[in-house]
């Protein structure tokens, strides 16, 4: 359908690159991007959609790749908060905060956050060489990825569930079901019918999985923090030296395996259509800890660097691996890159397979700047970490209005519909609730990210494969590789418990 | 000075914006608040950011707001098949500030099966934009050319047909074509123009109806282009016949055409309470036809200048009006597909 490499569009392209404009452009949008995706709940889809009118007037090489950037800054920026303050300032940083926190609890916010800011550089790099090589076979491969293999994916990630966190196994599941539930309000996915609205038209798209993670993680850990009064929990104390960033650097480079595995898992799944970031850091973590001896594995979620690195590496990675449907086929991977297609057609450009034939010196300037774009995200995040750091020890007098203030714009901005604010409030204190039962809010979140997921390709794929079960589940190869992974996920969880 | 007394800071900053909030809705009672002329008008886009809807207002409001001397702000209310941005724009005063660009026949779906509060009567119009036909598409290994010879294998073996959404256009393109020919085909909402694209180009479908520029003219030569719900063939994807050409005039609304209008709509009222900027708004709508940033921008949103199609408030309106009595006469097709399923 076309062509690999170009060699005459990648030199126009690095000429386009050569502009000072640009390489502002890169800078500038990339800062943009880490700051705004460190607010809770605005995540890169919204930094996007935020900066578009704004990048009109601009010449479209110029404004694209400062898009391009501002959505590389803000996956990595997400994860700030969460290693901070328990908050994942967006839905690809959940399972940021699970070691990413522990680690701030322990007074080790600075190496948390360098550590970050290394393999989020790194994974973004590795998937943008994986979209200047191999976009066309691998798009070509996306679109095999049909309905019943996109349900698969979602069972397989929601086996996640029992091994959330440490929580008794009936209580993952009955969270995890509760979320499910929730991802079932809204119109109906085949015959948009409504379900459970109760009358409020807001509703009728479903209740935003974003709203609901600022109501369990920022909101609730808000409460929390008002209660224990301090970050820093037990003895511990803070870590503040530039040894923290050389002892990031050294955590990294002695675990290069786990590095390449969450950056593949992540260029992997950021490729397919429909599953993004918050997909890609579920299933990088899980596959760390189930990779992982049984006396490592027990130590997830209690801080150790190992998770930090499962969840940074994939997130990071769909950045580059989203655009490959996006570019090739103008089938968006992911809501950032729905956000972005619209961009790109906006400034005149067709997504679709003639688009490396009619820009691809544009196309290819985008993709070289993710290069640019993710040695920034390295300088700015290791320059950063160290004032970033002192974020969370601030005291918890300014944090806690702070964030409450940001929970409520973030809450309100991702739809504009007041009720989206009952509902933060709402899982605020159900967060609290849960929390003092031992109940992991993360069950319930993955239930509801994944719901929407699930029972769109169970319901589409049901009706396609002609309602056989044999013709569903056995739909390619794919399918009963997900079949596989999802019985191997099941025994050794079964075997555990 | 007790300790509940105010000091001065707080006392100046609690009178200055005791003060501040006085102006503010003293101005508003008099009636000194700003003038039209000087708001900002709010562009609802009752889609996500992305789409065809959202593109085309987008490179519309430049060239309108040229014209307007007024400021466009595009907001995006996606959900409930359009509904929630239907309502915004209900609930929006009728002053003017508020114009959205909607989508028919969606729009009369919306009240007619979902139970919108609102009716065709609830909206003044200020225009259409452009009109894409319903066309249908199929994987390019199919053992069919054609509509006709589509509908003949669908006849022998069943087939599976991917719509863009529950109750719009091409809902009621396939839900018409199987009734015609009694056919048993397995409609698939595959929840929007992209998951159509993709589940043609990957063949999980016998065939997918979308428009062709919502389809993206690109792919003209990768996938089969059966036909086009229409009595003429349409310019986007030269070589595809119209249903009329295949012979298909049974079915219904091939006379009449059976496509995607997107139109410019505005809260009701607006028309009758302030006319002067009714015409304002209408008039300056129509002149960015003529505007040629917006015709070339048209033109790079693959092929889009070939499909405008502008009509004025009263012609629009009668459209509308038109397209609502052809929704009702099918709604039972329509209903008895959502409530049998």
């Amino acid at each position: 359908m076309f062509g690999l490499l170009a060699p005459a569009a990648i030199d126009g392209a690095l000429g386009i690159l050569a502009s000072p404009y640009v390489l502002f452009a890169i800078l500038l949008g990339t800062a943009v991007g880490i700051v705004f995706g460190a607010i809770p709940g605005f995540s890169a889809t919204m930094t996007i959609i935020l900066f578009t009118p704004v990048t009109i007037p601009f010449e479209p090489t110029t404004a694209l790749i400062f898009l391009v950037s501002a959505y590389g800054g803000a996956v990595y920026g997400g994860s700030i908060p969460a290693i901070l303050i328990n908050t994942p300032g967006a839905p690809g940083s959940i399972v940021t905060c699970w070691d990413g926190y522990e680690l701030t609890k322990q007074g080790r916010a600075i190496y948390a956050l360098a550590v970050s800011a290394i393999v989020s550089g790194l994974a973004g790099l590795i998937a943008a060489t994986v979209l200047l090589i191999f976009a066309p076979p691998i798009s070509e491969f996306a679109l095999n990825f049909g309905n019943p293999e996109m349900f698969l994916l979602a069972v397989f990630a929601l086996t996640i569930i029992p091994a959330a966190k440490g929580s008794s196994l009936s209580k993952a599941l009955l969270a995890g079901a509760f979320g499910l539930l929730i991802g079932t309000v809204g119109n109906d996915p085949q015959l948009a019918q409504p379900r459970a609205t109760f009358g409020q038209t807001a509703l009728l798209e479903g209740v935003d999985f974003v709203v609901v993670l600022i109501g369990l993680f920022v909101l609730a850990e808000v409460f929390w923090l008002a209660y224990r009064g301090t970050v820093v929990t037990g003895d511990h104390t803070v870590q503040r030296g530039v040894s923290e960033v050389y002892d990031a650097a050294r955590a990294v480079a002695s675990r290069p395996a786990a590095f390449l595995r969450g950056a593949l898992i992540g260029t992997f799944i950021g490729a397919l259509p429909g599953a993004g970031a918050d997909v890609a850091n579920f299933v990088s973590y899980n596959e760390a800890k189930r990779w992982a001896n049984d006396e490592l594995a027990d130590r997830f979620g209690s801080g150790i660097i190992e998770g930090v690195i499962a969840a940074d590496s994939s997130n990071n990675a769909t950045q580059g691996s989203a655009l490959i449907p996006t570019l090739t086929l103008g089938i968006p991977g992911s809501g950032a890159t729905a956000a972005l297609l619209g961009a790109i057609a906006l400034h005149g450009l067709n997504p679709g397979p003639a688009l490396f034939d009619s820009s691809g010196d544009i196309v290819y300037a985008m993709i070289l700047s993710l290069f640019v774009g993710n040695a920034l995200i390295l300088v700015y995040g290791l320059a950063g970490s160290r004032y970033f750091g002192k974020f969370a020890y601030i005291p918890i007098r300014y944090i806690i209005p702070s964030v409450a203030v940001l929970a409520v714009v973030g809450g309100f901005a991702v739809r504009n519909a007041p009720v989206d604010l009952y509902i933060v409030l709402l899982f605020g204190l159900l967060g609290v609730v849960l929390v003092v039962y031992d109940y992991p809010l993360v069950s319930l979140v993955l239930g509801v990210i994944l719901g929407d997921i699930a029972e769109s390709g169970f319901v589409t794929g049901w009706l396609l494969t002609g309602e056989s079960a044999a013709a569903f589940l056995f739909n390619s190869y794919i399918a009963i590789g997900l079949l596989v992974l999802i019985a191997l996920s099941l025994v050794v969880t079964a075997i555990k418990n | 000075m007790s300790s509940t007394d105010l000091g001065r800071r707080e006392f100046l900053a609690a009178g200055v914006t005791g003060l501040s909030v006085t102006a503010a809705y003293g101005a508003d009672a008099l009636g000194v608040t700003e003038r039209f002329d000087e708001q900002r008008v709010t562009a609802i886009v009752p889609w996500a950011q992305g789409g065809g809807t959202d593109r085309s207002m987008r490179i519309t409001t430049p060239a309108w707001s040229d014209r307007l001397g007024i400021e466009f702000v595009v907001e995006n209310y996606p959900g409930g098949s359009t509904q929630v941005g239907g309502e915004e724009l209900y609930n929006a005063d009728p002053d003017g500030t508020t114009v959205a660009m909607w989508n028919m026949p969606q729009m009369q779906a919306t009240w007619l099966f979902q139970n919108a509060p609102y009716q065709m009567e609830s909206f003044d119009y200020l225009g259409t934009h452009h009109w894409d036909p319903t066309m249908w598409f199929a994987p390019p290994d199919r053992p069919y050319d054609d509509l006709e010879e589509f509908v003949e294998y669908a006849r022998e073996n069943g087939a599976t047909v991917g719509i863009t959404s529950a109750i719009g256009n091409t809902a009621l393109s396939a839900l018409l074509v199987a009734e015609t020919y009694d056919l048993d085909l397995t409609i698939v909402n595959m929840e929007g123009g992209s998951g159509v694209r993709q589940a043609v180009l990957a063949g999980d479908v016998d065939a997918g109806v979308n428009q062709p520029w919502a389809f993206n003219p690109d792919y003209v030569g990768d996938v089969l282009a059966l036909g086009s719900h229409t009595a003429e063939p349409q310019d986007l994807w030269p070589d595809t016949p119209s249903f009329a050409d295949l012979g298909l005039e049974d079915v219904p609304l091939v006379e009449e055409g059976l496509g995607q209008w997107k139109l410019v709509v505005v809260p009701g009222g607006l028309r009758e309470n302030h006319p002067d900027r009714f015409e304002r708004l209408a008039e300056t709508y129509s002149a960015v036809f003529d505007d040629e940033s917006f015709l070339t921008e048209a033109g790079n949103q693959g092929g889009l200048d070939e499909i405008l199609e502008y009509r004025g408030p009263d012609e629009t309106a009668a459209e509308v009006e038109a397209t609502s009595q052809f929704m009702e006469t099918y709604a039972d097709v329509v209903e008895n597909f959502i409530y049998d399923e």
